[in-house]
């Protein structure tokens, strides 16, 4: 008894020491099947992913909104690209979910597309540039130009996607009974568990890819390293005047594991794929 | 040689014995309210809007059929009704909705037949469902049908009013599933918005009549004293002409066209009467040999002083020789045309023989006729035309003239035996 008590008071800890790593991050849902986490999901990512200061979003009082598309079609959201819209500050995010069943019930992995912090302070495309075709035309703007100072309090460099995995294991995580944490498979702590030993839930650096043929092929939502649960992502960013291609440009996609999905398999229900 | 044999009438026959046997039943009366309105059938594709959320979830959902249906004659001054009849939609939503009500709400925009200016935009909106739970991937639905009224006189932001002998176009807009509550707050104001999904317009159709008084006055009184002023006064007298509905028809008239790949021998090779097609004929080819002839023309006339289309198809069996050899009906194809008929081949329907119609005017007759595809092969049903509903503008109907002509094409394998190949082609008038 006087153990288990110890444990929990030192999760306490971890998790306040925890929160200045993410400060002025988005706060990752620890679930994507409440309207919340589903249409939201992309959106808090994208306030982690480019280090969006949150005091400059509508929410806050400030200006700046993040949109969300969701598309059940993976084709159509595979047309679909991340975009601003200048007049009304708003950054246009997409996101497609694969689920495990087919009633689509039981979300896996979810797809972000995103946008990079340094795009903020870019301006218009240059003239002639190519639009996206029919209703994913967007606006030919990487950015909100000199409107955008500020919106990244870093934009010289985004977080890896790997931070939003860790922020929805700390999540799924916290959101455990101590029995179901003492019966975990896995176990994302430094501490030995009865039934998993210390960090054997981790997450590992993106695999970053440079175009969308190369993004969007299947990838598993968590992989295995002999005892281990490994959570990765596949990552494309492409910076803003990067490639001669504008309407690519500005772009940081994630893949990301579901926490549902990644709860199942902390618990054992189902095998990491 | 090929024998014609016209269908139509013992169509029409079959399609009266089946009015009988309605009438009888009773399901006459729910035919002739059908007839009584118009309506459509328009495939949407739709959205979860969560506006609390900043979210848009395109759904994926095509092809959603909402029908509207409007009256198909309304009295001029008076409002009236296009109803909408949707079922219920599942946008597979991950999550369950507690507390769920909601309510359907259609759109209509209004204009007048063929007009490139919509005046008048109607919406309405339906009765509130019971609190219910929406469970995951469940599905989405709202009492209904859910009636839009439209104004026949006037409207908001209307720069033209109806007026009588209007023909009104009733064109779906969008069609909303609206939340008007949920135990959740994040998805206040959330929709479900479907939107028609073709660029084509759809559109009912409902024409405004004028009402007769009620008691037409006959006689008054203009001026009671002195010979200035007065507002004078008025009688009436109410007008009616009746226009019956007519027949759709069609009757076939000789094509004296010579073939070519044939010669004059055992047959002659023109056709000699309305109901006989004559190839000609042709040596036992060395290589395949082709002889091109005509069907005889047909014209379909149609006087059902409606909206209606019609379809002209052909079929043959299967060529029998006299001496008993035989001959694939693939063997024979068709290039068939089809157009509006013109003074010179406006034929009078009730003669036997050519007889041209005095007064005919071609540009009175309805468009949309279009001739079947070049050789279709009579291993099949062959179209040689179809009518669709467009009307004329100024008849208000789809009737006309139409004359259709046919290139046939037989094809004959090398060596075929010596014959009278026959067979009889069956055109059909639906």
């Amino acid at each position: 008894m006087r153990r288990r008590r110890l444990t929990v008071v030192l999760l306490g800890i971890i998790a306040a020491l925890a929160i200045p790593a993410l400060s002025g991050a988005a706060p990752i849902p620890g679930n994507t099947i409440t309207p919340q986490g589903f249409f939201r999901f992309c959106a808090d990512a994208q306030e982690t992913i480019a280090n969006v200061d949150s005091a400059k979003l509508t929410e806050n009082g400030g200006d700046f909104t993040i949109t969300n598309s969701l598309y059940k079609s993976l084709d159509d959201f595979v047309y679909s690209k991340s975009s601003v819209t200048t007049a009304t500050k708003k950054i246009n995010d997409s996101q497609w979910t694969l689920y495990e069943d087919a009633q689509q019930t039981q979300p896996k992995l979810l797809r972000c597309k995103l946008r990079t912090g340094e795009s903020f302070t870019a301006g218009a495309w240059p003239n002639g540039s190519t639009n996206n075709s029919a209703r994913f035309v967007v606006e030919p703007a990487y950015g909100f130009g000199s409107a955008g100072t500020g919106l990244s309090t870093n934009p010289s460099t985004d977080q890896q996607c790997r931070v939003v995995n860790q922020a929805t294991i700390d999540n799924v995580w916290g959101s455990l009974s101590n029995g179901q944490k003492n019966s975990a498979v896995y176990n994302p702590t430094s501490s030995n568990l009865p039934s998993a030993n210390a960090n054997t839930l981790v997450t590992v650096a993106d695999t970053v890819v440079f175009d969308g043929p190369g993004w969007t092929p299947s990838v598993a939502a968590i992989t295995t390293s002999g005892s281990v649960a490994q959570v990765g992502s596949r990552a494309l960013v492409a910076n803003s005047n990067s490639t001669g291609n504008p309407r690519f440009e500005g772009a940081h996609y994630c893949t990301l594991v579901a926490p549902e999905f990644l709860k199942r398999v902390i618990l054992g229900q189902v095998a990491p794929s | 040689m090929i024998k014609t044999v016209p269908k139509n009438r013992l169509t029409q026959r079959i399609a009266l014995a089946i009015v009988g046997v309605l009438a009888a039943t009773g399901v006459m009366t729910m035919t002739q309210q059908a007839a009584q309105a118009s309506t459509i059938t328009v495939p949407f594709q739709c959205s979860f809007n969560a506006p609390a959320l900043n979210a848009v979830y395109d759904l994926g959902i095509s092809d959603y059929a909402v029908t509207m249906t409007s009256p198909l004659v309304v009295e001029y001054g008076t409002s009236f009704s296009a109803t909408y009849s949707f079922p219920a939609i599942n946008p597979n939503l991950p999550f369950d909705i507690t507390g769920a009500q909601v309510r359907a709400e259609p759109k209509i925009d209004v204009r007048k037949q063929s007009g490139s200016i919509l005046f008048a935009v109607s919406s309405s909106t339906g009765a509130v469902s019971t609190a219910a739970t929406i469970s995951a991937g469940g599905a989405i639905s709202a009492p209904g049908p859910v009636s839009v009224i439209v104004p026949t006189t006037t409207s908001t932001g209307s720069t033209q009013n109806f007026d009588i002998g209007d023909k009104l176009e009733l064109i779906p807009d969008e069609f909303k599933y609206v939340f008007t509550a949920t135990d959740d707050a994040n998805l206040a104001g959330a929709t479900v918005d479907c939107q028609p999904q073709s660029t084509s317009t759809y559109a009912t159709r409902t024409t405004v009549n004028q009402t007769p008084p009620a008691s037409p006055v006959s006689g008054c009184t203009a001026q009671t004293a002195g010979s200035t002023g007065g507002a004078g006064c008025a009688t009436e007298q109410v007008l009616f002409a009746s226009v019956a509905g007519g027949v759709l028809t069609q009757r076939a008239y000789t094509n004296t066209t010579p073939t070519s790949g044939s010669t004059s021998g055992a047959t002659v090779n023109a056709n000699n009467s309305a109901t006989s097609v004559n190839l000609g004929t042709v040596q036992t080819p060395l290589t395949t040999a082709t002889v091109t002839g005509h069907i005889n023309d047909i014209e379909v006339t149609d006087t059902r002083g409606g909206t209606f289309g019609w379809s002209l198809t052909a079929t043959i069996n299967n060529f029998t020789g006299d001496s008993g050899h035989s001959l694939n009906k693939s063997a024979l194809k068709a290039t068939p045309s089809c157009s509006i008929s013109t003074t010179s081949n406006a034929y009078d329907y009730t003669q036997t023989t050519p007889t041209l119609l005095t007064g005919f005017n071609a540009s009175l007759v309805a468009p949309g006729q279009s001739a079947g595809s070049a050789a279709q092969s009579f291993a099949g049903t062959v179209s040689l035309c179809t009518k669709n509903t467009d009307e004329n503008l100024v008849s208000q109907s789809t009737g006309g003239l139409y004359f259709v002509q046919s290139t046939i094409e037989l094809t004959l394998p090398p060596f075929l035996a010596a014959d009278r190949y026959t067979t009889t082609l069956t055109i059909t008038l639906t």
